[in-house]
């Protein structure tokens, strides 16, 4: 049973063994009936054994099961050796498979690579060579041939491929043939060849010598046409080269340019960005353009510029200022390009930036030379315009309405003809024309035209041609000047003109007369004229002169200078030359004998005068011979007189000294003897001697006041202004200070200045007060005045004496006088009263009138008995 | 000024001396009165020349009464001389003229006078201008020590 059992599972195993062989094995049926005959026995044990179990053992063969148990192992090692062995086929079925498939393939693709080796070639024309190099024969692919202008079929050598080539590429290619066959050294060359078709190209070939014991047995290599490569080579070794340089350029440019991110980064910058900013390249990397840079007022400008940019791809331009590093301001020009990626999103903005602080600084520069230009043009009175070559205003300014009447945007576009009349537009057509056609400047034209309101204006143009940048003539540009009224003054002048050739006929007529007239006068005058030609030779001589000499006037003429007048003393020719010599008249008093023997004085002037630009000599002569007689007659009585006047001095002088000291002695000594000797006089005595005394005191007082008088006539006089109530004030002042008891009413009026010697009017007005004061000096209430009139407010007769002039009065209400005795009353030692009643010595009344006649004045007097008198005098002649 | 200072008159005319004297005498003025008669005199007196040359020329006047026309050298040339002189030149020099001359005036005035005076007939006048110089000159008045 145990037998029975081994067996079985052995078997069991073997069909397992053979299940996992199905399963890895290819032949699936060959073990699956394996190992289902395996199952078939371990099943045909196992009924075996469940019929053991049913009867009993014995009905089971030992030994044949034993043997049965032996088979199993067998069949089980059996199959086990067999497995490995199929296992073992498999495989190298398999691998043999295998190889061929790779075979297979490899052909395939062989034949694919040589399909697309060829076609390559073909398309990159590149092929392949080889040569042998002892026998020098080669072949090629038909690429290499056809890239030699040769047919595939053609044979080739070494020496026909090397043919080829010319000049440096020959060289090359024999050195590195040479050395690849001597020295098996590769080589890889690019050279210039020349083919068949005779056409350049450009090849690439590429030598690897193959070796065999050391010796090189063949030399294989590609050949590859490179001509549009080394073009391709050649653009992009340009485009590179410009590339470079076009960085080169931007980089090294003054121009600033920067690259800026719409995030506000900046890329790339240049040197003169830097310079521009002030910040260095690394700097720049992490600075915000828009927050760093741009100045807060610039923004919203700059971001709508760059939103337009965006918006129309188109490059844009504008100003704005950029804040450097240390702080000022930076005005900028922008020129900014924009930069999108394909979806058409702002990638960056690129920009070209110029600094214009100095292009500003010009155009304000410009501006205001503009401006002064244009101040200077508007404010010179003058029309400033520019024309086309029709004449055609295209600008008019300054004083264009003024002068035409019309505004300056009614004149543009009217042709300059349209505002003359038709006759001046005639005229000046053609003029215009000329200049035009010439294109010479305007210089001082005059035009006639006519204004809106239709007034006449005559202009005078200056104007300058304008030309294109190619030098065609565009117009004029020019000022024109309002010259009607120098025109109105021209016409004027020319009428005044003619008017004057008139005046001067009428005026040569008058001439002629004037002659005629001259000449009588000269022949008339009492004066002796003659002239003299500059050669001394006489000209012209008149009747008076002819007398004065005692000769004919046709004697005289014949005369000559120096045997003129008695030979011409050497007094008469050193003048005569003095005044030819200088020009200035020259004059002497000289005495002479004329030709006729008479001794004369004779007063000469001699006066040069030129006709026809000849000098001539001109001498007047006045026989003085009379004059100088009674002029030394009454230098003589002058002399007389001062004479006398000097011996009066000295007579007054002593009548001071020595007239008064005998009275002093007199009147002294009366008094030593009243005083001494009074007791042994009798009351007679002693009034002889007080009669003695005073009348030595009177001769005292009249010898005072005949010296005073004297003098009136000795002074110097003086002339200032005086003021005569002053004066009058003063002697009023001295009187009442002599006389306290004395109440006298005293009036001064106004405008009492006048014109003389302070000295005399002190003395006029001293005397006058003496006498108001004296004679009134039995009123009760005295009165005395002094003021000033004018004859319009005076009587007759002082009004007829007075005339014109100013009047000053002094008028008391004294006793006055009896005007028939007026005449005596300016007399010296003239009195009209007794000592007795008014003092006095007579005198005071002349001095007054010696007085005011020394300075040429007038003095009179009015007055009644009883009704007081009245002086008037006046210093104006 | 002590009473005992001299006064000297230089007067020609011998009534006016004597005038002069009578004048000083009943004005009470009782400093010695040394008259001259000509300026070469008084010249002579004043610098001790001459008959007056043992004189003591420091022992100078306190006041000099000078006429104008004078014998021999007149007064203008005798003040003139007094005001050159260092030792003189701030004597009190009145002049006592009868001239009412302007010229005369001035040229005293130029030459330095102290005082111009002109004598009047009056005595009675001529006597109180004595005594108001005497009082004025010879008490009031005040000069620099020489």
């Amino acid at each position: 049973m145990l037998i029975l059992c081994i067996s079985m599972l052995l078997q069991l195993a073997a069909a397992a063994l053979a299940f996992l062989k199905v399963r890895r094995l290819k032949d699936t049926l060959a073990w699956l009936m394996i190992c289902i005959a395996f199952l078939l026995m371990a099943l045909r044990r196992l009924i075996t054994l469940v019929h053991a179990v049913q009867s009993d053992t014995e009905g089971i063969n030992l030994s044949a099961e034993m043997v049965g148990l032996l088979i199993s192992c067998l069949l089980l090692g059996g199959g086990w050796l067999m497995g490995r062995v199929f296992e073992r086929l498999s495989i190298q079925q398999e691998e043999l498979q295998r190889a061929l498939d790779q075979r297979i393939e490899a052909e395939a693709q062989l034949k694919k690579n040589d399909g697309l080796l060829r076609q390559m070639g073909r398309i990159a024309h590149v092929g392949g060579w080889e040569f042998d190099p002892c026998t020098g024969k080669g072949s090629w692919t038909a690429e290499v041939a056809k890239i030699h202008g040769l047919d595939p079929k053609d044979e080739t050598t070494m020496e026909k491929g090397l043919s080829f080539y010319q000049g440096k590429s020959r060289i090359l290619i024999e050195q590195a043939v040479e050395e690849a066959i001597k020295f098996g050294k590769p080589y890889d060359l690019e050279l210039e060849m020349v083919t068949a078709k005779g056409v350049r190209k450009w090849v690439r070939t590429i030598g690897r010598p193959k070796m065999k014991a050391d010796e090189v047995v063949m030399v294989r290599g590609t050949f590859q046409d490179i001509t549009e490569h080394k073009k391709a080579e050649e653009r992009i070794r340009q485009v590179t080269k410009r590339q470079e340089e076009l960085a080169d350029i931007i980089e090294k440019s003054e121009q600033p340019v920067g690259v800026g991110y719409p995030d506000g980064r900046l890329g790339l910058c240049n040197a003169a960005f830097c310079t521009l900013t002030g910040y260095s390249m690394e700097e720049l990397r992490g600075i915000d353009w828009n927050a760093v840079l741009t100045p807060p007022e610039w923004k919203d400008r700059e971001q709508a510029a760059l939103r337009g940019l965006s918006a129309s791809g188109k490059p844009v331009r504008y100003r704005k200022e950029y804040l450097h590093k240390d702080g000022r301001r930076v005005p900028i020009e922008m020129l900014v390009h924009v930069c999108k990626d394909p979806a058409g999103a702002v990638q960056f903005y690129y920009a070209f930036i110029t600094d214009i602080t100095e292009r500003l600084a010009a155009e304000n520069a410009l501006l205001l030379s503009e401006k002064r230009f244009e101040d200077i043009a508007l404010s010179s009175g003058d029309w400033v315009w520019e024309c086309d070559v029709e004449g055609r205003y295209i600008f008019a300014a300054g004083e264009v309405a003024r002068i035409t009447g019309y505004q300056p945007e009614e004149i543009v576009g009217m042709q300059v003809f349209e505002l003359m009349d038709e006759e001046e537009a005639e005229r000046f057509r053609p003029i215009f024309g000329e200049f035009a056609l010439e294109k010479k400047p305007m210089f001082e034209l005059e035009t006639r035209m006519v204004s809106k309101s239709g007034r006449r204006v005559y202009l005078l143009t200056n104007a300058v041609p304008v030309f294109d940048d190619e030098g065609e003539l565009l117009g004029y540009r020019g000022v024109d000047k309002d010259i009607t009224e120098k025109k109105h003054r021209d016409e004027e002048l020319r009428k005044y003109r003619e008017h004057l050739e008139e005046l001067v006929e009428v005026r040569a007529a008058e001439l002629e007369n004037l002659n005629r007239f001259s000449h009588t006068i000269l022949e008339t005058a009492p004066i002796g004229i003659v002239t003299f030609r500059s050669d001394g030779q006489c000209e012209s001589v008149n009747m008076h002169m002819a007398k004065l000499v005692g000769e004919s006037r046709e004697q005289l003429l014949a005369r000559k200078f120096h045997d003129f007048l008695g030979g011409g003393t050497s007094v008469l020719s050193r003048l005569a030359q003095s005044c030819l010599d200088s020009g200035e008249s020259q004059r002497e008093t000289v005495s002479l004998t004329t030709p006729g023997g008479k001794e004369v004085v004779i007063f000469v002037r001699f006066a040069r005068f030129v006709v026809d630009e000849h000098p001539h000599l001109m001498l007047m002569a006045n026989n003085v011979t009379e004059r100088v007689r009674s002029e030394k007659a009454l230098r003589a009585s002058s002399l007389k007189l001062q004479a006398s006047n000097r011996e009066l001095e000295a007579f007054s002088y002593s009548v001071s000294h020595d007239l008064r000291s005998p009275l002093r002695s007199i009147d002294g000594f009366s008094q030593a003897l009243l005083e001494d000797y009074g007791e042994v006089l009798d009351e007679e005595g002693e009034d002889y001697l007080q009669r003695i005394r005073a009348a030595a005191q009177r001769m005292g007082v009249l010898i005072n006041d005949l010296l005073q008088l004297s003098r009136i006539s000795r002074w110097q006089l003086e002339n200032r202004t005086v003021d005569l109530g002053k004066l009058a004030l003063q002697a009023l002042s001295f009187l009442q200070v002599q006389n306290p008891e004395r109440v006298v009413e005293i009036v001064i009026g106004k405008d009492l200045e006048v014109e003389g010697d302070p000295r005399l009017l002190r003395l006029v007005m001293e005397n006058l007060m003496n006498n108001a004061w004296k004679f009134s000096q039995n009123m009760e209430i005295a009165k005395i005045e002094v003021g000033s009139a004018r004859n319009d407010s005076l009587d007759r007769p002082h009004a007829d004496l007075a005339g014109n002039r100013k009047i000053i009065y002094v008028k008391d209400n004294g006793v006055g006088f009896d005007m028939a005795y007026a005449d005596k009353l300016f007399g010296a030692f003239q009195r009209l009263h007794t000592l007795s009643e008014f003092e006095g010595t007579g005198i005071g009344l002349a001095t007054v009138i010696r007085a005011v006649q020394r300075q040429g004045g007038l003095v009179w007097a009015d007055g009644r008995v009883g009704a007081g008198a009245s002086f008037y005098l006046t210093l104006e002649t | 000024m002590e009473n005992n200072t001299v006064i000297l008159l230089v007067e020609d005319n011998p009534d006016d001396v004597k005038l002069t004297i009578r004048a000083f005498n009943r004005n009470n003025i009782s400093n010695e009165l040394v008259v001259v008669r000509d300026g070469a005199e008084a010249l002579a007196y004043l610098f001790a020349e001459g008959e007056y040359a043992d004189r003591e020329a420091t022992d100078l006047p306190g006041l000099v009464l000078l006429d104008l026309n004078l014998p021999k050298i007149d007064g203008h040339e005798v003040l003139r001389r007094i005001r050159e002189d260092e030792r003189t030149k701030f004597l009190p020099v009145v002049i006592l003229t009868t001239s009412t001359e302007e010229s005369d005036l001035v040229q005293s005035y130029t030459n330095g006078c102290n005082s111009y005076v002109q004598k009047p007939v009056d005595f009675q006048q001529f006597s109180d201008a004595i005594r108001q110089l005497g009082l004025y000159w010879v008490v009031l008045n005040r000069r620099p020590s020489m």
